[in-house]
């Protein structure tokens, strides 16, 4: 029933129909997958080569593709499974090329850059790092520290209803400000023990005030203990402040941030 | 292929299976590489995933919030074993201590193929 193949001469029975695009990896490694690609029932998924380049592909069922979780489920997983056998280019979820000739036309304009790439993150994963503060032991360690804080929270509290407004805007103003300062001061401590690990590292700006970190660590294959050990270290400085939560190896998603020109003509 | 792992000393680091659908969607969305004018999946579905922007922090409302809880810390119980402690944190899980702290403060993923970095995507529910 699968037909994974790197000879497009036999890719499959597919018509000349739409393919997506899971992802790119070198012709000499790329392998078929096993893992179910996208639709229902879900089509498998095929290897298209074109000089140096394959694309990981699976017909495009009939109908709209929805991006629901199935699609996306399956999406991440081809992906997964291929990243566990040989360096690949993760594509965003999304992609189709309207048919085969298309998608060699692609590889052929944007083969270089491709292979490139390609070399840039063979041996090399993603591990996506987030550190969630504890509030109410935050909360503890600001009212403890500071004693405008202390003060404030006292009058406060004895204060109902309107009567202690103001107050009580200034006390939480004075308690956002201190725990901005102690996020700007834990960020550069983690990132401080991590980055040194890393290849590159893709930190995400804006975030909720219970997270302190958000980033993606492009990490060499052969350092990910040495990364892991790190993780601890970061994870017992906040043993009773908050947590620590690592996601990976993942195919490098975050280090591959790049859109390829459209065909001529397109 | 990396799982589940939660290693004994230490049961801050937790670790999803990084297959795990929940943890990779903003980066499938979001991240990854693009070829203009392929984008022809029909993002229907999209629209459902709820996504979750960040608290302004200076706001009145958010400062209210933080007056409200550091009133209702009991410092009385400041001494409470640590272990206490820890147990409440991994008691909590991910999923309350991110809730808690973004409030509702939910909207629709406008369509797709938009990038929006600030916000803050928590589940897909398709």
């Amino acid at each position: 029933m699968r037909q994974p193949t790197s000879d497009p001469a036999t890719a499959g029975p597919r018509e000349n129909g739409g393919q997506y695009i899971y992802g790119f990896a070198r012709a000499a490694e790329a392998r078929g997958i096993a893992e179910a690609g996208l639709g229902d029932p879900a089509a498998s998924v095929a290897v298209i080569s074109h000089g140096r380049v394959s694309a990981l592909v699976s017909d495009v069922p009939p109908g709209p593709v929805r991006a629901d979780r199935r699609n996306l489920d399956a999406h991440s997983r081809v992906l997964q499974a291929a990243f566990e056998q040989f360096p690949v280019l993760p594509m965003r979820f999304g992609v189709v090329v309207p048919g085969e000739d298309e998608l060699r036309s692609a590889l052929e304009r944007n083969g270089d850059e491709l292979e490139r790439m390609l070399v840039e993150v063979a041996g090399r994963a993603e591990l996506r790092v987030t550190v969630y503060y504890d509030e109410e032991a935050i909360l503890r360690e600001i009212v403890a520290e500071d004693q405008a804080v202390a003060r404030l929270r006292e009058a406060t509290r004895s204060v109902p209803g309107d009567a202690g407004y103001f107050q009580r805007v200034r006390l939480g103003e004075l308690v956002a400000d201190a725990m901005g300062r102690k996020r700007q001061s834990d960020e550069a401590r983690i990132l401080g023990r991590l980055r040194p690990l890393a290849e590159a590292v893709e930190s995400q700006g804006e975030l909720p005030e219970a997270v302190v970190v958000r980033a993606s660590f492009l990490v060499e294959t052969a350092k990910l203990g040495d990364f892991e050990a790190a993780l601890e270290d970061v994870s017992r400085d906040f043993e009773g402040r908050g947590r620590v939560k690592s996601v990976g190896p993942l195919p490098p998603y975050s280090f591959v941030d790049v859109r390829l020109p459209p065909p001529e003509g397109a | 292929m990396a799982v589940e792992t939660r290693r004994d000393g230490s049961g801050y680091l937790h670790r999803p299976q990084p297959s795990g659908l929940a943890e990779v969607v903003d980066l499938i969305l979001d991240k990854g590489l693009v070829i203009d004018a392929y984008i022809r999946v029909s993002l229907v579905g999209i629209e459902v995933l709820t996504i979750d922007a960040r608290i302004v922090i200076a706001s009145v409302d958010t400062y209210l919030r933080f007056a409200e809880a550091v009133n209702r810390l009991d410092l009385a119980a400041q001494g409470k074993d640590l272990t206490d402690v820890v147990s409440d944190t991994q008691e909590g899980g991910t999923k309350r201590k991110v809730s808690g702290a973004i409030e509702g403060v939910k909207e629709k993923l406008p369509g797709g193929g938009d990038r929006e970095e600030e916000r803050e995507k928590e589940t897909a529910r398709a």
